[in-house]
């Protein structure tokens, strides 16, 4: 067993369409290698792959785009241009974040759909700066090394209206991090990490008290995916 | 129709490194082109959606399942580029970021449809869903059978799919594509295919290993 708690022969079989891509080095590339040479259905289980890709390819391939589609966008284009107020709500900012500027045009649609379209909006926001904001100062995204951080897991979900640096700061002083998510209604799957034990439950009580979040429900255990 | 990897021979390292740097020309030309529209410059928006509509357009297609809507929501990421251009500060590729602007457009989309009529193209999916895998067994052979198991897949395994096999995306690009962490990349893949050879063990169809 892998400290993943996969087999090795499952380890493979999750490293093999990577291995095909030319997607894997390091460790990673060895223990495929390896089973390679030493496995001789490894060859079929690689032809599995080229022919899933081969099906994929095709599938896609048949998939045609409107022949007209660039008229169509230079019209909305022109739309876009012509239209310089919806230009001017878009280029408000608090920051150089690309979503952020975004965030007032997104929020228009208001009342009706406000609230049910915000937590996506918000959902979409967060993943945008977790991507451009990573090792800036912006929100941090668990699993780019691997597996989640120890600690309590939580369910949360951010006010529509929280800018993405108040949201930053909350995460960041409760020591916490987002490990999964935007799940359906923008719900993010958090840990907030247990390394400080001590002040574990007032992180906590911060974070739920903080003006950008909107609800924290702890999950249960075996509740995380 | 592979735009990147113009080689065959996915082992040979010189063939390889041969064709990285052209990928990275490519990306230095998409980087140019966004640069040029920050400025204002249409003709390099419309370059840049010749470029790379295609792609987008399937990749909303396949999530969505409606090439209706991937028609709008494809518009509306080539929109946000335009408005957003300026802000783009080249931490990704240019691709990564069409594609992770087009994943949240679809997923936005189709949370506000409610009544919309499927196309045929996702009637024709919802068809093959519905047969039973020994029917499909019968009625297919074993390469229909397996586009069969790839179209049934879950939106959210059919996407990591799509990304790895058709648009080439490493691990970590469909890691910030989707805004999720890439140990869940290789899980989804790994999960995906599972059930893809479920799908073919149940139809009757030896695969192999796994």
């Amino acid at each position: 067993m892998s400290d993943n708690g996969m087999s090795r022969r499952d380890e493979v079989e999750m490293l093999l369409p990577f291995y095909e891509s030319g997607d894997l080095d390091g460790e990673e590339l060895a223990i495929v290698e390896e089973w390679l040479a030493d496995n001789p259905e490894g060859q079929a289980a690689l032809e599995a792959i080229q022919a899933e890709r081969a099906t994929v390819e095709a599938a896609n391939d048949n998939i045609v785009p409107p022949v007209d589609a660039l008229k169509r966008f230079e019209q909305a284009l022109d739309q876009e241009i012509a239209a310089p107020q919806m230009a001017v709500k878009a280029s408000v900012s608090t920051s150089g974040n690309w979503l952020e500027r975004l965030l007032p045009a997104w929020l228009i649609p208001a009342p009706a759909t406000a609230m049910a379209l915000s937590a996506l909006l918000v959902a979409a926001l967060v993943g945008q700066t977790v991507y451009y904001s990573n090792g800036t100062g912006g929100i941090e995204l668990a699993g780019e090394q691997g597996a989640a951080p120890e600690g309590t897991r939580l369910i949360i979900v951010f006010k529509p209206d929280a800018a993405m640096g108040a949201i930053s700061a909350a995460l960041k002083q409760a020591d916490a991090i987002i490990v999964s998510g935007p799940k359906a209604a923008g719900l993010y799957e958090v840990v907030v990490r247990d390394r400080e034990a001590e002040t574990l439950q007032s992180r906590i009580d911060a974070l739920t008290k903080d003006a950008s979040v909107q609800l924290v429900q702890p999950m249960k255990q075996g509740e995380a995916q | 129709m592979n735009l990147f990897d113009p080689s065959s021979d996915r082992g040979n390292a010189s063939k390889r490194v041969e064709t990285n740097v052209k990928q990275d020309a490519y990306h230095d030309e998409d980087y140019d082109l966004v640069r040029r529209i920050a400025g204002g410059d249409r003709a390099a928006m419309r370059d840049l959606f010749t470029r790379h509509h295609g792609r987008v357009f399937r990749f909303i297609a396949r999530q969505a399942g409606s090439q209706t809507l991937a028609d709008d929501v494809a518009n509306e990421v080539f929109i946000e580029v335009w408005r957003a251009a300026s802000s783009f500060e080249g931490r990704s590729k240019v691709t990564t970021w069409l594609f992770s602007i087009a994943r949240f457009k679809t997923l936005s989309a189709l949370r506000k449809r409610t009544t919309e009529t499927l196309d045929d193209g996702a009637s024709e999916r919802i068809e093959d869903d519905a047969d039973t895998p020994e029917v499909s067994a019968q009625k297919t052979s074993k390469a229909n059978a397996l586009r069969t198991a790839v179209n049934s897949l879950q939106e959210e395994h059919r996407t990591v799919i799509d990304l790895i096999y058709y648009h080439e995306k490493p691990v970590r690009e469909v890691a910030q594509i989707l805004a999720i962490p890439e140990a869940t990349v290789k899980t989804r893949m790994f999960y995906a295919r599972r059930k893809i050879g479920e799908f073919l063990n149940d139809a009757g169809i030896d695969r192999g290993w796994p």
